[in-house]
């Protein structure tokens, strides 16, 4: 048999074992622990199963903490909960519980330093919960009780965005990390939409004013709001996150939205479909790159545990066979 | 005939990979054992190799079309019955407790 050498003019390198698949793409190796050729390929992005939540929920914190695979999952109905459970990648790890328990509220920041804002406990709330990784204390609340808010930032500079008052809500309240302050209004009321970037760089889709559901999309520039090009799937109650120039939304009502969009700074774009829908359910993004879906209702009088990790672009490593 | 259908039960990580979506067609629908949402679910799957290989590696129960579609029918029947029980002020505004409606499989 010619050798690969003589052929292409190349030596082809022996590992012991396969790198990392995100190292690896557009690499040719001979694996010659196991005597067969690999090859390292990059796809679409796509969404694969996660680890199941310990307890199922909707009206989770919007605007989430954490990323895909640092996430918290806070707060939650039906009944209202203080539960918060923390993602490693692969399983969920019950966390110290909120002191107020709340549905449909907003959260900021990290897995070890988040805020969590805003919801309703029957009543609507003011009332706003500082994170340091083990347990919450009750800091200053915001100025307008409301709920189905988005938040956005970090624990020590974040926004709670629009909601329900229970009349839909445009007003937009700033934290330094000592008060919150109000600041211009959205241009468009709603609840029940997304937040993404920081106080001041933020992007909000998406909401519900009032349903059915829209496609608004606005930018944050620290001082007021613009629309932007809007979604191309109306939804409300959907999972997102990001930056302000790159982001990401997903899943929502109408029950049930598979369609996932991605936001570059300047347009919305459809890329590859979930594989099973929920609303009002949890959702968690650094960047369009990397996000979770958790939990939320499917319609059902129970609600889900289920999680999805959506992956862009997706690395694999691939056995070379000869036919 | 570009899917097939299963039954089978989603254990939560890896039970379908980013590789497998990019390999084929998958959506979740509403099972046998609703409104139980960690029970068993509906799979409509690309019918491909890929596709194949994944039922055979999550267990699944292979099903028709026309059984598929008779189970999820069965449960949005139930959905729809849920929802015109609800009190008025549950169903106004629309939005997620919109009533459900029927659909194909795809």
């Amino acid at each position: 048999m010619t050798a690969y050498k003589g052929i292409q003019g190349y030596s082809v390198q022996k590992l012991s074992s396969d790198p990392t698949a995100s190292e690896a793409v557009g690499q040719l190796w001979y694996n010659s622990a196991i005597g067969k050729f690999k090859v390292g390929t990059s796809a679409a992005g796509a969404w694969a199963a996660g680890g199941d939540l310990n307890t199922a929920r909707r009206g989770i914190a919007v605007g989430g903490a954490g990323t895909r695979d640092t996430a918290l999952c806070i707060g939650g109905d039906s009944p209202s909960k203080t539960e918060v459970e923390e993602y490693n990648g692969s399983s969920w790890t019950e966390k110290g519980d909120l002191n107020q328990e709340r549905a449909n509220l907003g959260a900021a920041g990290t897995n070890t330093a988040a805020l969590a804002f805003a919801g309703n406990i029957g009543p609507i709330t003011s009332e706003v919960e500082s994170y340091n990784g083990t347990g919450w204390t009750e800091i200053q609340n915001i100025t307008t009780p409301r709920y189905e808010v988005a938040g956005a930032g970090i624990q020590t500079a974040a926004l709670c965005i629009g909601g329900l008052e229970p009349a839909v809500s445009g007003k937009t309240e700033s934290w330094n990390g000592t008060s919150w302050t109000e600041k211009s209004d959205l241009t468009t009321d709603r609840g029940a939409l997304c937040g993404a970037g920081t106080s001041t760089a933020a992007l909000v889709f998406g909401g519900s004013n009032p349903p059915p559901a829209t496609t608004g999309s606005e930018l944050w520039n620290g001082v007021s709001w613009t629309a932007t090009p809007a979604l191309n799937n109306a939804r409300a109650g959907a999972g997102g996150g990001g930056t302000s120039t790159s982001a990401i939304t997903f899943l929502g009502y109408p029950y049930p939205i598979l369609k996932t969009e991605t936001w570059n700074g300047t347009s919305w774009t459809e890329v590859a479909d979930a594989a099973s829908g929920a609303s009002i359910g949890g959702g968690v993004a650094a960047t369009k790159a990397a996000a979770l879906a958790f939990g939320g209702n499917q319609g059902a009088p129970t609600d889900i545990k289920t999680t999805q990790e959506w992956s862009e672009p997706v690395y694999s490593i691939k056995t070379v066979t000869v036919s | 005939m570009a899917n097939t259908y299963c039954i089978a039960t989603n254990w939560g990580k890896d039970f379908f990979t980013a590789e497998d979506r990019n390999n084929f067609y998958l959506s979740q629908h509403q099972g046998p054992d609703y409104p139980d949402n960690s029970g068993k679910q509906i799979w409509v799957v690309g019918n491909n190799p890929a596709g194949i290989a994944w039922i055979n590696r999550v267990s699944g129960t292979a099903i028709t079309k026309a059984e598929a579609q008779a189970i999820v029918d069965e449960k949005i029947e139930a959905r729809q019955v849920r929802w015109d029980g609800l009190p008025a002020e549950e169903k106004e505004p629309v939005g997620d407790y919109a009533r459900p409606k029927r659909y194909i499989l795809p």
